[in-house]
């Protein structure tokens, strides 16, 4: 054997390979480093990938839901197909941000395609006014492009819109991009016909507590349950002071949370315009129930609704001011809160209800406990859904019905709720999301899922939203809060800071609260009028003019505050 | 070099900028000057200065601007001198070692910050441990000290683009001035002052004006510290929030001038100081061996700088390996499991492969466009030259996602370059995109070699007979070959951590390149920062292996030519 080893080495032609490794080693060595390198991924690589080289077919869903959503769907539904079609699809997701980016991107290569048939197909000139009017819902009825748009069957390239809030949903319905279908085979018109009972009240309500679930017209359909709520590092919580977990939303506002509340740009995300819509519809609510208990009351009901309106609005943004006073800062990504309380951080956020739970099972001990809590304040958040629509020009429809049919049928309703390991259950991680069927919610399923006891549909009668009250303020919220709260965030923050730090001085409080600019009347009046006249110099311009006022106001209160002393 | 062949590139240059520089930008840039009645207003512009908050955002980043360049300055140049000047243990190890800061993006560096200065990270949980902090009363390092923090993040990461170019300016110093300076009895601090400095001043200006303009329009680093009063977030953020409104394409049209007039007014007072060429090295330059304990010290200043360069990578690094991290100085629980599913990520292998495809046939582009620009606007005197060279210096100041934007409405169907999406594959597009963007750092590179390198060689061999083109060849190619290199390998690894082209441009996960991978692992719910930096590790090491590599495999080359 050895004496073998030497006459091959000492072979001329293993001396020369020798002598050659020997000249090039350093070469020879950054190679094999690189290739090592290279070698990770590639051993890694997952054995089953719904990103296949070669596919049958594609489906491109678009989609602002986080990544452990993507992946237990996509592969669930990849099976799926392969297992009933005998087909390899090719599942490609479009996740270009939250829920703003998703209507930008859908917006633009909808004008651009609809411009492409306009001047190529229609032969007509494109003027401003067609790209204004072909996806405005408020054009008139005769309008030729919004016509022309409407008959169309113009796509995005995308086939399938899903996760989001009803209110984007709704948006997307009224432009046009979302359609329901051919009523036959395609879309949720087709489902409702294939599946009648999944679109009754014992599936699928049409609303429930003023919320809507669902597009009468079958444009959009909820899949999924979600409320608002608060998610909470119980460490943060005892070192500043506070004995008992938050429970309701107006406990964020004490000052003792000061610097330590995580928020998030409610301009960057449709969950925390939400939460601050809820966090208002109570105010209204108690404003109500306040008024309806005076005894003798002269108010007619239409008086009494509009006091109610106007009284909670205002006490709702003077909590919203409050609690954003006491916010470390504005974060541009939702999920960046639950990760902020669990890394402690801060004490406590409000979130989506399963991005709380999640970050509460991440940072579970053994024992069962964990330092994050996360808490729905009972009759403080109505129970709303995550929808999913068809696009308008679906590449592939029928691929695109056959998905929305596996999220809402069974094994798609399973998948959002059972825990990991549970038959029909996601492979990795629990979504901790509820089922929308209310169907689903028998015992036995109960028992799979990860937050079944939780019973949304029971639950959602503490809370009745009212549609009628905020639904048209929910872009004046976005607006207001960005400019009050988010842009002078540096302002009121340090003026918050005086204001406790010299014994909360009542005048100096109510200069730093003072809502006169901003409260319903305007709100609703002028406000709301220059926003939705879409006129960015006007917009601007009303930006500047309020946020210029209320960082004079905070800077003084402050003032006012130190000299009180 | 012959008058077509520089009218040639100058012509080519020009329309490649046109259309893939200027028409952009101007189709980003339109909505800023056009009313809604479709004609000439200025009214957009106006109303940012007029604005407080946008005025504000003006001013922070000057000021962060400001203090990086000079942080930046006093970092780099001492260690520049030290490493051209002094022999100390180690030198070679820890002059590859100071460029490490380059090797991961600054926004995954941010990731390990924040887990580092959290109210529960380690720095506290260091001081709470050593007894200098009240465990009940921690401070918010990222709460409240964020200008601070940016400032420091950014001088951190922009350091070696100074230091790389001082050294390269250092090394091809004619020590024969110094030395005849010192002859007449200058003594070494004045030397250094009067002399080493003035001449060294193309290579500092030219690494300067990037820090500078990048720290100016850098987006990345304040959005992770998620402050908003500086320009280029709010452009950001306003693009994301509004589609339709004019006032981000205002602001960024207000950032170009800004960035430009900066730009211009280092070039007057410092640009023109020396750039008929100080010429070549006539004597080779020794090193000084320093006694032991002097030169000791320098490797510890190496070796300090870096130790706090790499903090933040180190951030990552533990942060990779940890199942949470809270509360402790380093994670009490270790795990392998973030590696495993970060790179067992469906979009891991592919987005590996998509980012070395795109930075390598950017990398390739920009060098060949960036030698061309900068060979035109240094050695020959056709008109337009400064204006080149000022076009290439540009995309520095625009911010990426502008760039970005306008790409993307450029190749829409029915565009004129629609045929650039090759279908749906943003390759081309996205090789375009990083050229431009990384065109300033092969420029600045390759014009600072031709600025010292003396004309006169090249005219040497034209008189011995050479043909223009081969004179450029075989003469001052090689000997500004150490800068090419060194803008190429910048050029390379800025591309494969470029963010804001990636983020807009490759819509598709099959296309994403690996920057977009991690900033998307990074969203993803739990586990998100663990995953992107296990990622970001991968990516580090990758790089490192290809830099030092290159290094290793050029080295006895690339120092020989240094010295000339």
């Amino acid at each position: 054997m050895n004496e073998r080893l030497t006459t091959l080495l000492a072979h001329p032609r293993t001396q020369a390979v020798l002598a050659w490794a020997q000249h090039w080693r350093k070469e020879l060595t950054v190679f094999f480093l690189m290739l090592a390198t290279l070698a990770g991924p590639f051993l890694l690589k997952p054995a089953q990938s719904t990103a296949p080289a070669h596919y049958d077919r594609r489906l491109v869903i678009i989609s602002p839901h986080h990544d452990r959503i993507r992946e237990e769907f996509g592969h669930a539904f990849a099976r799926h197909w392969k297992a009933t079609r005998g087909e390899t699809i090719f599942i490609d997701w479009r996740v270009p941000g939250g829920t703003s980016e998703i209507a930008m991107l859908i917006k633009s290569e909808a004008t651009a395609a609809f411009q492409h048939h306009w001047q190529s197909k229609l032969h007509q000139t494109w003027t401003p006014a067609v790209a204004q009017s072909c996806l405005n819902p408020k054009a008139a009825s005769g309008d030729a492009a919004r016509k022309a748009y409407l008959d169309s069957n113009l796509g995005t390239g995308i086939d399938v819109f899903f996760g989001g809030g009803a209110y984007d949903f709704e948006q997307q319905a009224k432009t046009g991009t979302l359609v329901a279908g051919d009523g036959e085979k395609t879309g949720l018109s087709g489902l409702a016909k294939k599946h009648p009972e999944w679109f009754s009240d014992t599936g699928i309500p049409e609303k429930l507590s003023g919320e809507p679930f669902r597009d009468p017209q079958f444009r959009w359909c909820g899949t999924c349950l979600s409320s608002s709520g608060m998610v909470f590092n119980r460490d943060v919580l005892r070192r500043i002071g506070i004995a008992q977990d938050p429970t309701a939303w107006d406990n964020l506002a004490d000052p003792r949370y000061y610097g330590q509340i995580a928020l998030s740009d409610p301009g960057k995300s449709g969950s925390v315009t939400k939460a601050l819509e809820m966090l208002i519809q109570q105010q209204m609510q108690s404003a109500y129930d306040r008024l309806k208990a005076v005894p003798k009351s002269k108010l007619t009901p239409e008086q009494l609704e509009a006091q109610a309106v106007a009284e909670g609005w205002n006490e709702g943004l003077r909590l919203i001011l409050r609690i954003s006073a006491n916010a470390r800062y504005f974060t541009d990504f939702s999920t960046k809160i639950p990760l902020e309380v669990a890394k402690g951080d801060a004490a406590a956020g409000m979130c989506i209800d399963f991005y709380g739970r999640s970050a509460e099972e991440d940072v579970r001990r053994v024992d069962g406990t964990s330092r994050v809590g996360f808490i729905a304040p009972l009759g403080g958040t109505s129970v709303s859904v995550d929808p999913i629509g068809l696009l308008r020009g679906a590449p592939d429809p029928e691929l695109a019905t056959a998905f929305i049919e596996f999220v809402l049928g069974d094994q798609g309703q399973k998948l959002w709720s059972y825990r990991v390991g549970e038959p029909g259950g996601p492979r990795h991680h629990a979504l901790r999301r509820l089922p929308v069927r209310h169907d689903l919610y028998t015992p036995e399923n109960i028992a799979m899922m990860s937050d079944g006891h939780e019973a949304p549909f029971e639950k959602a009668h503490a809370f009745t939203y009212h549609p009628e009250r905020t639904a048209a303020l929910f872009n004046t919220i976005r607006f207001l809060v960005r400019v009050i709260c988010v842009d002078s965030h540096e302002e009121l923050h340090a003026a918050w800071k005086t204001i406790i730090d010299h014994g909360m001085p009542e005048r100096a409080l109510q200069v730093l609260e003072d809502l006169t600019r901003v409260k319903h009347e305007a709100a609703i009046g002028n406000i709301a009028k220059i926003l939705a006249s879409r006129d960015k110099v006007q917009e601007t311009r009303l930006a500047r003019e309020l946020g210029d006022a209320f960082r004079n106001q905070y800077i003084k209160a402050g003032r006012m505050a130190r000299n009180d002393e | 070099m012959s008058k077509t062949l520089s009218l040639l590139i100058f012509l080519g240059m020009t329309a490649f900028f046109a259309c893939f520089f200027a028409y952009p930008i101007w189709a980003a840039l339109e909505a800023a000057f056009r009313g809604p009645d479709h004609q000439f207003t200025l009214e957009y512009v106006s109303e940012v200065f007029l604005n407080e908050l946008y005025r504000d955002g003006l001013w922070n980043s000057f000021i962060i601007a400001v203090w990086t360049t000079l942080g930046a300055l006093c970092v780099a140049l001492p260690l520049a001198v030290c490493y051209v000047r002094f022999a100390f243990p180690g030198r070679a190890l820890m002059n590859s070692l100071v460029l490490m800061p380059m090797i991961l993006p600054p926004f995954v560096g941010a990731i390990g910050i924040k887990a580092m200065l959290g109210q529960a990270g380690a720095l506290n949980s260091l001081l709470i441990n050593l007894g200098l902090m009240d465990a009940l009363h921690p401070t918010d390092w990222l709460g409240q000290h964020r200008m601070l923090g940016i400032i420091v993040m950014e001088v951190l990461h922009l350091y070696p683009i100074i230091y790389l170019n001082a050294a390269a300016a250092l090394s091809n110093l004619d020590p024969a001035l110094e030395e005849a300076a010192a002859n007449m009895g200058c003594n070494a601090w004045s030397r250094f002052w009067r002399v080493t400095l003035p001449l060294i001043m193309p290579g500092v200006f030219a690494g300067g004006t990037i820090v500078f303009v990048w720290a100016f329009t850098e987006m990345g680093v304040p959005l992770l510290f998620d402050y908003d009063r500086v320009t280029a977030v709010q452009i950001f953020r306003s693009i994301n929030d509004l589609s339709g409104n004019p006032f981000p394409y205002a602001l960024v049209a207000v950032m170009l001038v800004f960035s430009t007039l900066f730009y211009l007014t280092g070039k007057l007072f410092f640009g023109s100081a020396n750039s008929g060429g100080g010429g070549r090295a006539t004597t080779g330059r020794e090193t000084l061996a320093l006694p032991a304990g002097l030169g000791w010290v320098c490797t510890a200043f190496f070796a300090g700088v870096t130790f706090l360069a790499v903090l933040p990578h180190l951030g990552v690094v533990l942060l990779s390996f940890s199942k949470d991290w809270y509360g402790t100085v380093i994670p009490h629980s270790l795990t392998l499991e973030h590696y495993r599913d970060a790179l067992g990520h469906e979009l891991t292998l592919s987005s590996i492969a998509n980012s070395l495809k795109y930075s390598t046939l950017a990398m390739l582009v920009a060098l060949v466009l960036g030698t061309g620009v900068a060979y035109v606007s240094v050695r020959t005197r056709i008109w337009g030259r400064q204006l080149l060279d000022a076009m290439a210096m540009l995309p520095l100041a625009v911010p990426g996602i502008v760039m970005a934007f306008g790409y993307l409405a450029m190749t829409r169907e029915g565009q004129p370059f629609h045929w650039l999406m090759l279908g749906e594959d943003p390759l081309l597009l996205l090789v375009i995109a990083y050229a431009v963007r990384r065109l300033p750092y092969v420029v600045r590179s390759a014009a600072a070699g031709f600025q010292q390198v003396s004309p006169t060689l090249e005219e040497a061999a034209q008189n011995l007979g050479a043909r223009p083109e081969k004179a450029l060849w075989r003469i001052t190619l090689p000997l500004v070959a150490p800068n090419l290199v060194a803008g190429a390998l910048l050029a390379f690894s800025f591309a494969m951590l470029e963010v804001s082209d990636s983020m807009i441009l490759a819509q598709q996960a099959a296309y994403f390149p690996i920057t977009k991978a991690i900033y998307s692992l990074v969203l993803s719910l739990g586990s998100g920062p663990n995953l992107a930096s296990a990622l970001g590790v991968w990516a580090m090491i990758f790089l490192a292996v290809t830099i030092l590599g290159a290094g290793v495999i050029l080295g006895k080359k690339l120092g020989a030519l240094f010295r000339g």
